[in-house]
């Protein structure tokens, strides 16, 4: 059974909104608020780190959301391509 | 405590506060229930709860100041102990740079790693720590641990010397120098010694400057610069560690020790033990010729080498090695030597000197030692001596046994080997050559003993076993052969024959009549010595008949021995030797130790004497 195409886009345009929303999300920058201007010692060091590994986790979390909603997109051209046959 | 400490900015502290929990709630609001997301929000989650459950709550905890958390607000920096300063240095320079506050942090129990910032804070760190703090062994533990951490990069070194204030160089220098020297002080006036286990309780501090020393030499730290304001022992301590070739340690030394002399005349304290100088000397005893750059440096003030040190032992040690021909050039013995040998006239019997050195005789003796065996080839003695100096460091040698003996077995060594080419060579330059060598020796101390009132027998006889110490050696290089036993004899009888003509005497014009006398028999007696060697030989060599009549012998109870040998011994060369070429070997022998115009001047001398 082939998927609906008007489905198969409306799943990617959803991740493509959540990759947005966390690319948004100011968590991605915490760590610019975390260096030796603010706080200074091990912990805090620890700290800086932590946010510098969030803000990446998330960039690569965002950066895969777009790239399955490009797969997707894909299955609902392939889909609209039977459908019109 | 256990934990280390953390700095913060206390508005910024909130406005990151903040701003986490502004990005929590945005992450909280992000859903999406596509199973291909699933992953993803999965790490969404974690970072919102990461950022709500782990960080928020530690500001929180920070910023509220909450005790039981174990955050609490260091009121006092100055009451943090030194090692958690050490620990925590980057923490403590930050804060008190921007005026921030600064809490306990049980969450950061180790050292922060080092790294070029936290060497400088280290730097930072001394340089404002209160001078009047002294360091607890267990803050000298933490300092070593965080300095020789430093020193393994040259990059963190640099950080550390750029950021080390020249007034923390000299506090450093100054607070560890003063510990060390009541600990050693301490340990040396329980019974003057120092065991292992006492220099133990010092080994860190000498770690601690060992480490300073590492850091001023790679820094290129200005030597003159910290020498003109810290305590001389301290700074004796880092310039042991500096690697300083021998011209330059020679001349830091010589200020370390003019300014340790003031610095003790000023000192209320006395310390016991060894000083500054005692630290310098032995760090030029392990550099090749810095001892020798030192005497000479210190020509016209000797006594910086020879009455600084706290003990005789070093002194010596030193004056020994400095003046050793090996280290010393000729130029350097000309302008060193003097200078020693007129300090040592002046002060060996007379003042605190002989108390604080009583082997001084020895030390003379040392010092001419050392010269004596260039003194043949040069036939020049390197010391210019001051007017009567040489027969004066003659007799305080020959006060001292060991150190009569220690100048004979000098002149021994001298003449062992030109005695040898003497007795047994090829007759030739190098032949001519030891024999004029030996003479000179001779008439050198024979010049000295003519020239310095005998007062005594036993002076006497210390100044022909100096004298003649050779009589003794040359049956040893007695050529083997058919008059092997003759001429070992003669050599034997000599030596006795002299060492006897040295008797008990009544008074000093005996003396002095006596000595006339017994040197001109000892002449001729090492003359008659060296001639029955060559003879022997000659015979042995079957040049000469084995059969020729012996050479003579003088006569000990002649009026004047050596002209009587002198005359005796032409007539029997004369009647025995046909051959041109040996009796002018034989000849040449006893001409150059005993000239007739020698023998005859002498005779000459004891004949007024006795008048």
């Amino acid at each position: 059974m082939v998927a609906n195409e008007t489905e198969l886009r409306a799943r990617a345009a959803a991740l493509r909104r959540v990759a947005a929303a966390i690319d948004g999300c100011s968590a991605r920058d915490l760590y610019r608020r975390a260096g030796e201007d603010t706080w200074i010692g091990p912990t805090p060091a620890r700290g800086l780190e932590a946010l510098r590994n969030i803000s990446t986790s998330l960039r690569n979390a965002a950066d895969e959301l777009r790239t399955t909603a490009r797969a997707i997109d894909r299955l609902a051209e392939q889909a609209g391509s039977v459908n019109a046959r | 405590m256990s934990g280390g400490f953390l700095g913060f900015d206390r508005d910024r502290l909130q406005q990151l506060r903040w701003a986490l929990v502004l990005a929590s709630n945005e992450l909280d609001a992000i859903r999406c229930g596509d199973v291909d997301a699933r992953r993803h929000m999965l790490i969404v989650e974690s970072a919102r709860n990461v950022l709500r459950d782990h960080w928020i709550a530690l500001i929180d905890s920070i910023l509220g100041c909450r005790a039981l958390t174990g955050y609490e607000w260091v009121d006092d920096l100055g009451r943090v102990d030194g090692v958690e300063s050490l620990a925590s240095s980057r923490v403590m320079m930050t804060a008190a740079e921007r005026g921030w506050a600064v809490f306990t942090d049980p969450q950061s129990p180790l050292p922060e790693p080092m790294t070029a910032a936290r060497a400088e804070s280290v730097g930072w760190l001394i340089s404002h720590l209160d001078p009047d703090d002294n360091w607890s062994a267990t803050e000298l533990v933490a300092l070593n641990h965080v300095l020789a951490a430093i020193v393994a990069s040259p990059s963190w070194t640099a950080a550390f010397v750029t950021s080390l204030s020249p007034a923390a160089w000299t506090m450093l220098c100054d607070q560890l120098g003063d510990e060390r020297r009541r600990l050693v002080s301490d340990a040396y006036e329980v019974d003057a010694t120092v065991t292992a286990r006492e220099a133990s309780s010092w080994a860190p501090i000498d770690t601690a400057f060992a480490l300073l020393g590492s850091f001023a030499s790679a820094g290129g730290t200005d030597v003159d610069a910290f020498i003109g304001d810290a305590h001389p022992y301290g700074v004796a301590l880092v310039v042991s560690h500096l690697g300083l070739d021998a011209h330059e340690l020679a001349r830091v030394s010589r200020e370390i020790i003019e300014r340790e002399r003031i610095a003790l005349s000023g000192e209320e304290a006395t310390f016991a033990g060894e000083r500054a100088a005692d630290i310098v000397m032995r760090s030029m005893l392990e550099v090749d010729g810095a001892p020798a750059e030192f005497a000479v440096l210190v020509a016209d003030d000797p006594s910086l080498a020879l009455w600084t040190a706290s003990g005789a032992a070093l002194t010596n040690e030193f004056v020994r090695t400095a003046v050793d021909p090996r280290w010393m050039s000729e130029d350097g013995a000309a302008r060193a030597l003097a200078p020693i040998t007129s300090f040592l006239v002046d002060n060996a019997e007379v003042g605190l000197y002989p108390r604080d050195n009583p082997q001084v005789a020895m030390l003379a003796a040392d010092v001419m030692a050392a010269w004596l065996t260039r003194f043949p080839e040069t036939r020049a003695w390197p010391i210019d001596f001051r007017d009567g100096d040489q027969a004066e460091l003659v007799a305080i040698i020959r006060g001292m046994d060991a150190a009569s003996a220690r100048l004979s077995e000098a002149v021994t060594t001298t003449t062992q080997d030109r005695l040898a080419i003497v007795a047994n060579g090829a007759h030739d330059a190098t032949w001519r050559s030891a024999l004029d060598d030996v003479a000179a020796l001779g008439s050198f101390f024979q010049t000295i003993e003519r020239g310095h009132g005998i007062e005594s027998a036993r002076d006497a006889e210390a100044m022909r076993a100096i004298t003649w110490g050779a009589l003794d050696a040359l049956a040893g290089v007695a050529p083997t052969g058919p008059v092997l036993g003759w001429v070992t004899g003669v050599a034997v009888t000599a030596a006795q024959v002299a060492s006897e003509q040295f008797g008990w005497f009544d008074t000093v014009d005996d003396v002095r009549r006596d000595t006339l006398i017994t040197f001109d028999t000892a002449t001729a007696l090492v003359a008659a010595a060296m001639v029955a060697t060559r003879f022997a030989h000659l015979v042995g060599g079957g040049r000469l008949d084995p059969d020729t009549k012996r050479p003579p012998m003088p006569d000990p109870d002649a009026d004047h021995v050596g002209a009587d040998y002198s005359a005796r011994f032409e007539a029997w060369l004369t009647d025995n030797v046909a051959d041109d070429d040996i009796a002018g070997q034989l000849n040449e022998i006893k001409q150059t130790m005993l000239s007739d115009h020698d023998a005859e001047e002498t005779a000459g001398l004891i004949a007024l004497d006795i008048s």
